[in-house]
């Protein structure tokens, strides 16, 4: 019941938000869904028989089944994390798009609990269906099109391969899957398993796939991006990740070298897309496909350290863009009312510290991340020395970017026309503060990742963990359903 | 031998789907997206074409003698459906998008 909460609570606060509140009372319901949300999510943690969810309790290989397990836990919580910003920096839009915003949100969680590989389609659409319309309300249409061709294409592409697994495997559930996939021929392995990962990787943004991005990006407001640019991308990761736990190391390795290599090329496009561009938000979002480039080359490795360092890297990384998105929409204002922030000013400081972290100086959040990349990475000589490459490449840009857009303004004359005057705002402000408290919380404890990433490698896991659930229901979930 | 019709007419509603989406004329992308998920539904249909002759399982069961083994699998049916469901929301939603930029460019 907890975990149908998570499901439609945001979509019912959508349809609460159709109404015209004023931005104060935004402000108050955002804090309220948050809380409940929270609330719910730590209910079941504390409550491990409570994390399966069957639809009219059927039995999982004739129903739809919802879990959460830590993988989805993770990627809910830090989803839930950037809610709270990203709804207080949206309390100025009206109620349609607030509406399409929420169901983005639900949509986001819903593909991270869904256990059925259909349903995470179902869930992909409602996504890319409420992020269509987001573009469709900012009236930002042109930019769009492409965006929306190449994903209705990633969804065919999707259809044809549930056709596929349907037809040799007889079944659309994920552990079901993951315990008949080994009996196939090799070949048919193959086909199933790079078509869809072709998919994923579609919406994640890898680097032949990454083109519809930053082109798409300029039409929607900074706020939007900090949610719709940072957590729509990591969908795509958080597929590919289920997904290559779902069939197994073996057949990921037979295929890692393409992966790798496209991870590598990913994170150097990206790098060099962000050095050229002159926009801040574009190259931002090329900053953004860099670091995706690096997620990915920690998953296509897949092994349980390699897992750990994406899990470790992937909630820095979520809640330093959103931050530094979260600051855009103010500095290029500022530049196009032909003033400049200065550097001593509260702003740079913010944008500074972010920019550095997500870079990976060392006490900063980043540096965690990328150590434990190091760390796996020692016997890979070819993934460490791009790792490293990457390191001082993103130094350099975060600098370049920081120098770019904030000037030394020396005589304090000129310092008052400098648009000092837009205050900080609170959502960029929250995301620094969390992701100092990460970077405290992940350099003193490190075991709640490597659990996960242990779990998540543990192929079988999964599939015993349903069965169990199962036997348990029998017991528990009586009474629950009572309740109801 | 009705497989291998299927399969044919898979292949040909795929092969124009595709050659009209790439058309510049919006309209004909339209109807090139619709054939494209018609096609994506005869897979759909195909993976569970097992026993066709057979009607799928419902209160018809009950009334004449079907059992598992002389019906045949409706999972496929109810993923089409699904599919159907989304790809008219998803056509509807590209011709009304269509309509605002052909609005907002005259």
């Amino acid at each position: 019941m907890s975990l149908g909460l998570l499901l439609l609570l945001p979509a019912f606060f959508g349809i609460i938000h159709m109404k015209s509140w004023n931005p104060r009372e935004r402000i108050l319901l955002g804090f309220l869904l948050t809380s409940l949300l929270s609330f719910s999510l730590g209910f079941l943690w504390l409550h491990p028989e409570l994390r399966i969810l069957k639809v009219g309790n059927w039995p999982h290989f004739a129903g739809i089944v919802w879990i959460l397990d830590g993988l989805s836990f993770l990627f809910c919580s830090v989803a839930i994390l950037i809610y709270l910003p990203a709804s207080i920096a949206l309390r100025e839009q009206n109620s349609s798009f607030q509406f399409f915003f929420h169901l983005f949100f639900a949509a986001l969680l819903g593909a991270f609990l869904t256990a059925d590989i259909f349903n995470l389609f179902v869930m992909f659409e409602i996504f890319l269906l409420s992020s269509y319309a987001l573009f469709f309300g900012i009236k930002q249409l042109k930019e769009a099109s492409n965006f929306i061709w190449i994903n209705v294409f990633g969804s065919a592409v999707y259809l044809f391969a549930i056709s596929y697994i349907y037809q040799n495997l007889s079944t659309v559930n994920m552990s079901d899957i993951a315990m008949r996939f080994e009996q196939l021929p090799m070949d048919r392995q193959d086909i199933i398993f790079l078509t869809l990962s072709f998919v994923f990787l579609l919406k994640a943004g890898l680097f032949p796939l990454f083109v519809w991005m930053p082109q798409s990006y300029p039409a929607l407001p900074s706020s939007v991006l900090a949610f719709v640019g940072t957590l729509g991308t990591k969908l795509g990761l958080y597929a590919f990740i289920r997904w290559t736990s779902i069939v197994g190391g073996e057949v990921l390795a037979r295929h890692a070298d393409l992966f790798l290599s496209l991870a590598v090329m990913t994170i150097f496009l990206g790098a060099l897309g962000a050095m050229g561009k002159r926009s801040l938000r574009n190259s931002l979002a090329y900053l953004g496909i860099s670091h995706i480039g690096l997620l990915l080359l920690c998953a296509s490795v897949g092994t349980t350290n390699a897992l750990t360092a994406l899990l470790v890297y992937f909630v820095h990384d979520v809640i330093v863009m959103a931050g530094l998105f979260f600051l855009c929409d103010d500095i290029e204002s500022a530049r196009n009312n032909r003033s400049i922030f200065n550097r001593q000013s509260l702003v740079s400081y913010i944008f500074l510290i972010l920019i550095l972290a997500s870079a990976g100086i060392p006490p900063l959040s980043g540096f965690w991340g990328k150590l434990q990349i190091l760390k796996f990475s020692t016997q890979l000589p070819m993934i460490f020395i791009s790792v490293l490459v990457s390191a001082f490449l993103f130094v350099y840009i975060g600098l370049l970017i920081w120098s770019r857009y904030f000037v030394n303004i020396d005589d304090h004359s000129s310092d008052k026309a400098a648009g000092a005057k837009i205050g900080i705002s609170f959502p960029s402000f929250y995301c620094l503060a969390l992701s100092l408290a990460y970077a405290f919380l992940v350099s003193t404890q490190p075991t709640f990742f490597q659990f996960i990433a242990k779990e998540l490698s543990d192929q079988n896991l999964y599939s015993v963990r349903l069965h169990e659930a199962s036997i348990n229901s029998k017991s528990t979930s009586q009474p629950e359903l009572d309740n109801d | 031998m009705p497989n291998f019709i299927l399969m044919l007419a898979l292949f040909l509603l795929l092969s124009i789907g595709l050659r009209m989406i790439f058309e510049p004329a919006f309209l004909k992308k339209i109807i090139g997206l619709g054939l494209f998920g018609h096609a994506i539904n005869l897979s759909l249909l195909l993976s569970g074409w097992t026993k066709p002759q057979y009607p799928s399982i419902g209160r018809a069961a009950f009334l004449g003698n079907l059992s598992f083994e002389n019906s045949s699998d409706p999972l496929p049916q109810a993923l089409i459906l699904t599919a159907i469901v989304i790809g008219f929301a998803l056509t509807g939603f590209l011709i009304l998008f269509h309509l605002m930029s052909e609005r907002e460019n005259s």
